[in-house]
């Protein structure tokens, strides 16, 4: 399908573009080593090292408006397409806003469907609609066995160092994500011991980068987390909150925001604010919202990154 | 259209963004310096906030949010005031008291929170889920 031939020779502009319109044919970026590829779906004979992971978002469990009444619904067609896959992932990784209000009863409807997803472990991080109790508390019981802080925790799969980080216990106020002081220094401490050559896959819930901060779609210090990794060779961030597909290449550094499976944002400036698009229309809804895909090919050290809509049917 | 769109957010990384928050910061400069500790003895040596809004609302002890606002913005009510805030919006919404005072819960479309103010003073607040919305309700 798509290739990008830049590999690793930095951001540029047209790299930038390309990599927008690769993002709405579905395909996008790979990053790692000097052979940066893209894999057409189920192109690729499965070595030893290599596994896939799945990106779910932004479940929204308790949104009641257009353009989705139900995202319970949505949500349970997600979680069929990754019962689907063959071989089926190693894991799942949930990148936040899991719930609308964070009320106790959305939290136990969230869980009773994510204990039907067909894989090993789940990793959590809360988005700022899960933190809305002012503790954290309600995500925090359910879903933060193990974790530090807030929510924080790193672990490692198959060579590749995964890190999720919590930018939404305390916003700014400009609206913007924060990740304070004492988890950097937890990062600092998480990453030093690592060889550059490690792969680093960091999930969050809002952009690490500057994407929006009109909107607050940013973390004010998203950069000194950025700099505590930029001696990696390869450095992946996952993050939902924009409930649509944004990307951006910056050297070995990828950044890319994951669709929401409940509903899909008005893009950034056309609108009030950060509001759902109500004017999808029912027959459109399913194109915008949907599942990330993420395959780690061990032997080039590539991360490959691919959304694909519910409305595709298939992860 | 996706090219399009990325044009502007390139256009507003570079330039656009500090010009609109530059602007945006004036205007809030006074919900803003209640976040910090030395906010409240500026509250109050300075008689805060712009309260053109508060005189065009009709329904005096209302606070309507809509399109990611309070409106008004400054509602100037008297003591023993009851006021409404309701969320006409898309989104949810959390009205939160900077001063840790009163605070709704998370309000869906359409929800309401009362709060009843008895004591005069200048009551900054904020919503919990998009900071950058600011208000405040002025007791006399």
């Amino acid at each position: 399908m798509t290739r990008n031939d830049d590999g690793n020779k930095g951001m540029n502009r047209r790299t930038f573009l390309k990599g927008v319109s690769l993002a709405t044919a579905g395909v996008i970026w790979t990053v790692g080593d000097r052979s940066s590829f893209a894999l057409a779906a189920g192109d690729a004979q499965a070595a030893a090292g290599d596994f896939t992971f799945i990106q779910i978002s932004d479940t929204h469990v308790g949104f009641k408006q257009d353009p989705n009444k139900d995202p319970l619904v949505t949500f349970q067609e997600a979680i069929a397409e990754i019962n689907a896959l063959a071989p089926p992932p190693d894991f799942v990784i949930h990148t936040g806003d899991m719930t609308h209000l964070c009320k106790p009863e959305e939290f136990d409807a969230a869980a009773e469907l994510l204990k039907t997803i067909k894989v090993k472990e789940i990793f959590y991080v809360p988005g700022e609609h899960d933190e809305l109790d002012n503790t954290g508390q309600e995500f925090l019981k359910r879903f933060g066995k193990g974790t530090i802080g807030t929510g924080w925790h790193s672990h490692d799969h198959k060579g590749v160092h995964f890190i999720g980080l919590v930018n939404v216990a305390k916003l700014t106020s400009t609206g913007l994500g924060s990740l304070g002081p004492e988890q950097l220094d937890w990062l600092k401490k998480d990453v030093e011991r690592l060889d550059p050559s490690t792969p680093i896959v960091v999930y969050t819930h809002m952009p690490l980068w500057m994407l929006y901060p009109q909107w607050g779609w940013g973390t004010e210090d998203g950069d000194q987390a950025l700099s505590l990794m930029k001696r990696f060779k390869s450095v992946s961030v996952l993050q939902g909150h924009i409930h649509q597909i944004q990307s951006k290449i910056d050297g070995n550094l990828t950044l890319h925001t994951a669709r929401s499976t409940a509903f899909p944002i008005v893009e950034a400036g056309k609108g009030p604010g950060p509001v759902p698009d109500k004017n999808v229309p029912p027959d459109k809804l399913r194109s915008m919202i949907g599942l990330t895909r993420v395959n780690y090919r061990g032997q080039k050290h590539s991360v490959g990154i691919f959304d694909s809509s519910l409305a595709d049917k298939q992860l | 259209m996706r090219l399009h769109w990325h044009k502007i957010v390139i256009i507003a990384a570079l330039g656009l963004s500090s010009i609109l928050l530059v602007q945006w910061n004036k205007l809030s400069t006074a919900a803003d310096m209640s976040h910090s500790a030395e906010s409240m003895a500026a509250h109050r040596a300075a008689p805060a906030a712009p309260v053109q809004t508060a005189e065009k609302a009709a329904a005096a002890n209302e606070v309507i949010i809509d399109n990611f606002a309070f409106a008004p913005a400054s509602l100037t009510v008297k003591v023993g005031t009851t006021v409404t805030w309701t969320n006409r919006d898309d989104d949810a919404h959390q009205v939160y008291s900077t001063n840790d005072l009163f605070k709704s819960s998370p309000m869906d479309t359409n929800d309401k929170f009362s709060f009843e103010f008895k004591a005069p003073g200048t009551y900054p607040y904020y919503c919990k889920l998009h900071p950058q919305m600011k208000g405040q309700i002025v007791v006399q």
